[in-house]
């Protein structure tokens, strides 16, 4: 696959490369904010839709290895586009028409795939906000538990407790995650869509 | 399903013996309620491992676009220079009559919605010092307070500072969290208002609390307030501004 020029972008955001980053905001801010000023928004929504977007892209390459081949505006307009919509949706809770005037043609898969990506996106920001809300010990534990690096005797020994004591706390912290997720509105709204 | 849960983390940490082992194989395979369920599970899993993987480079990348935003973007919205309003200034002026009339009746009707949208308590965790009876009674009370059920849980809060520890902080904070869903908001604040000038751990929390009271009594410009004290680096901070921009569009 050719991969586009503009993927020195994307590297610019993996690196935190500060003259990278400025490029992108040099190039792309004022479309962002004439789309989403254009579209019922503020000069602050088009501020958090840009930081917004680019934080889904690089966590993406970050998990993909995402690879541009395509130019990175239309990449970036499509996640601007579909987190505005998602966005207009929740405040407004009815249907929502984007007018379209960026400058850029999407092909329909393009939008799909940006539909998807925010789709997962919105969920895993969701399991990780529940998870903020455990208390301290929970988060430690599960930090612990889940990065992949230690059993259960070893996070057990980290945290000065017993295998006994790790064990059963461990349980009751994924009950209480569990339950902090499928309870919400959020996450019932995210599985509707999932399944429309 | 707790049940469940566990058997999946045992089942993903290669804890079960081969015979627990092929009966969770058979039962995934077989059971699509089941199936589905253990992909959730897996999914918030893997979702957790990964933020908390990245949490530092997405926490200097985040503060970095902040930054940057703030240098590309207008500090607050301009809205008010585009064509269009400028244009309908004159409808916009009439129809601003007819919004502050809106606005001014919507501002008496109480903000439980919005409330209830916003309130999710952290789990309660207390430091146990004290007795054997006394932990116990605490441990209850924290097991309570996270399943929701807050006036049993003020009940043993409110007994163990009258009897056993009057100045246990962490008691406090919890039974006015408790106060505060159960609608007493006039409590509440008074302690929550104290933790804010304390310096305690629980300081800038106590403010997006102290919003939510004020939320809950209508008191929307004290509640703005509140919101706008809350730092980006506060866990809250983000609910704060998404709740801001809800009261603003009200």
């Amino acid at each position: 696959m050719h991969i586009h020029e503009d993927q020195q972008f994307i590297e610019a955001l993996l690196q935190g490369d500060y003259e990278g980053i400025s490029e992108i905001y040099r190039r792309f801010a004022g479309e962002v904010r004439r789309f989403v000023l254009k579209n019922s928004g503020s000069e602050d929504d088009a501020r958090d839709m840009m930081q917004e977007a680019l934080m889904i892209i690089t966590r993406q390459a970050r998990e993909k290895a995402l690879a541009l081949s395509c130019p990175f505006g239309a990449y970036l307009f499509v996640v601007v586009r579909g987190k505005w919509l998602n966005e207009l949706r929740k405040r407004k809770r009815e249907a929502v028409t984007i007018v379209e005037e960026d400058g850029y043609t999407y092909e329909r898969q393009d939008i799909a795939q940006a539909d998807n990506l925010l789709l997962h996106e919105e969920r895993e920001q969701l399991f990780w906000e529940k998870f903020k809300l455990l208390g301290e010990r929970c988060q430690k534990l599960l930090r612990l538990s889940w990065a992949g690096s230690h059993n259960m005797e070893q996070v057990a020994s980290l945290l000065g407790v017993t295998y006994g004591y790790a064990r059963k706390k461990k349980t009751e912290c994924i009950d209480r995650l569990m339950f902090l997720i499928k309870t919400s509105r959020e996450f019932a709204l995210l599985q509707s869509q999932m399944k429309g | 399903m707790d049940e469940l849960y566990d058997q999946f983390e045992r089942y993903l940490e290669q804890e079960m013996n081969p015979q627990e082992r092929l009966e969770m194989d058979v039962l995934i395979k077989n059971d699509p309620i089941i199936a589905e369920e253990f992909q959730l599970y897996q999914q918030i899993r893997l979702a957790v491992a990964r933020r908390s993987a990245q949490e530092k480079a997405d926490k200097q990348l985040e503060t970095q676009l902040q930054l940057m935003g703030k240098n590309y973007f207008n500090a607050s919205d301009s809205n008010s220079g585009s064509p269009r309003r400028f244009s309908l200034n004159i409808w916009l002026a009439v129809a601003g009559v007819a919004a502050a009339v809106v606005l001014a009746v919507m501002f008496l009707i109480p903000e439980k919605d919005l409330y209830k949208r916003f309130r999710e308590f952290p789990d309660a965790e207390l430091t146990l010092k004290g007795s054997e009876t006394e932990n116990n009674r605490l441990t209850d009370a924290a097991d309570l307070f996270n399943a929701g059920k807050y006036d049993q849980a003020l009940t043993i809060f409110s007994n163990y500072l009258q009897n056993d520890d009057p100045g246990n902080i962490e008691v406090r904070y919890y039974l006015a969290l408790c106060q505060l869903e159960l609608g007493n908001t006039g409590y509440a604040r008074q302690v929550l208002t104290n933790f804010t000038d304390s310096g305690s751990a629980f300081a800038t929390d106590a403010n997006w609390f102290l919003a939510l009271a004020h939320l809950r009594e209508n008191n929307i410009n004290a509640c703005r307030q509140r919101l706008t004290q809350i730092p980006t680096s506060n866990t809250y901070y983000k609910d704060a501004q998404k709740l801001l921009k809800a009261i603003e569009g009200k």
